[in-house]
């Protein structure tokens, strides 16, 4: 029997697969036709990515009220 | 009032430099791993990590790698250039002398220290890929050989054996995946989740008389490599196979 999926009413998580859980931004490229535009447009995509996943993180871990005030 | 400001900061990307060591936090740093050979092939990746490693750099992110040829000095030189502080190498010691697997010479990277304040100095690859991981949330991983192939399983295990918050792995990591050299590693990860296996092949021998050709990378590292078929295996089968393990450590 399948393990129920734990998620909003009406939202079901998909099981994440082991490559989804490891690899959560694999970037395609061909580094044989490359131009220098496209290196400018991949880094962008790349940096944008860390930062978004930084701040998410971040923030998950500052906690936004203090309970013992 | 301090903690609006700390969550600004994250926000602008500054995160919480370490006073002592000079570190960033882990959220604001991130390793980059791969190739240490300089050649046309990975002349793009060269580029695309060196653009990746400035534009964090910019932002206050730390860059850490092995301190190598390659990647490594491409990565490291882009953030030393924006500022010496955001540049970081851990060092394996047998390779610290080795100018094809080291570019410490050039100073362009900030050593990670212990608490005495000697540079951290790792027995072996592995080892190494953990100390970048104890420092980094994130990661950049190019395509390179079998210190690449090694830094992603490590990375790849961290993550996917990860049971609680205290356990470090790089929680985001991004594959270059340059004219899909990853794809086979990638597909092995469903083999390993759908648990089918599917080799058919007998193992290659040689015979007495016959020239030994060059041994091909797969043969330098996998001595004996056992090709099965689980689903129809039979008691006999599996009595024969377990008994060829024993001859293993008779041989000399």
């Amino acid at each position: 029997m399948k393990k129920l999926q734990q998620g909003l009413p009406g939202f079901p998580i998909k099981p994440k697969t082991l490559k989804e859980k490891i690899i959560n931004n694999e970037v395609k490229i061909n580094g044989n036709i490359m131009t220098k535009a496209d290196i400018e447009k991949t880094s962008t995509d790349i940096v944008n990515h860390i930062i978004e996943e930084s701040n998410k993180n971040s923030v998950e871990k500052i906690p936004l009220f203090n309970s013992s005030h | 009032m301090m903690h609006n400001f700390s969550i600004m900061n994250h926000f602008l990307g500054f995160g919480k430099r370490d006073s002592v060591t000079g570190r960033q936090d882990r959220e604001h740093s991130v390793a980059v791993l791969g190739t240490t050979r300089e050649n046309s092939h990975t002349k793009a990746e060269i580029e695309l990590v060196a653009a990746v490693a400035g534009k964090l750099a910019q932002k206050d992110f730390d860059i850490w790698t092995g301190g190598c040829p390659g990647i490594a000095k491409s990565a490291n030189l882009a953030a030393h250039n924006v500022n010496p502080k955001n540049s970081w190498a851990v060092h394996v010691k047998r390779f610290l002398n080795n100018r094809t697997l080291s570019v410490r010479n050039l100073g362009i990277y900030n050593e990670k220290k212990d608490k005495t304040g000697s540079p951290v100095l790792t027995e072996s690859g592995p080892e190494r890929t953990m100390a970048i991981v104890e420092e980094c949330n994130h990661a950049v991983i190019a395509t390179g050989g079998l210190g690449s192939a090694q830094e992603f399983s490590v990375c790849a295990e961290a993550k996917a054996f990860k049971s609680s918050k205290n356990d470090l792995c790089i929680d985001d990591l991004t594959l270059l995946n340059n004219n899909g050299f990853y794809d086979n590693l990638i597909k092995t990860f469903d083999t390993i989740e759908n648990d089918k296996y599917k080799l058919t092949e007998p193992p290659y021998k040689g015979l007495p008389g016959f020239p030994i050709k060059p041994k091909t990378l797969k043969e330098k590292i996998i001595n004996n490599e056992v090709k099965i078929n689980g689903n129809i295996m039979t008691k006999a089968d599996i009595e024969k196979t377990s008994t060829g393990f024993a001859g293993i450590s008779h041989k000399t």
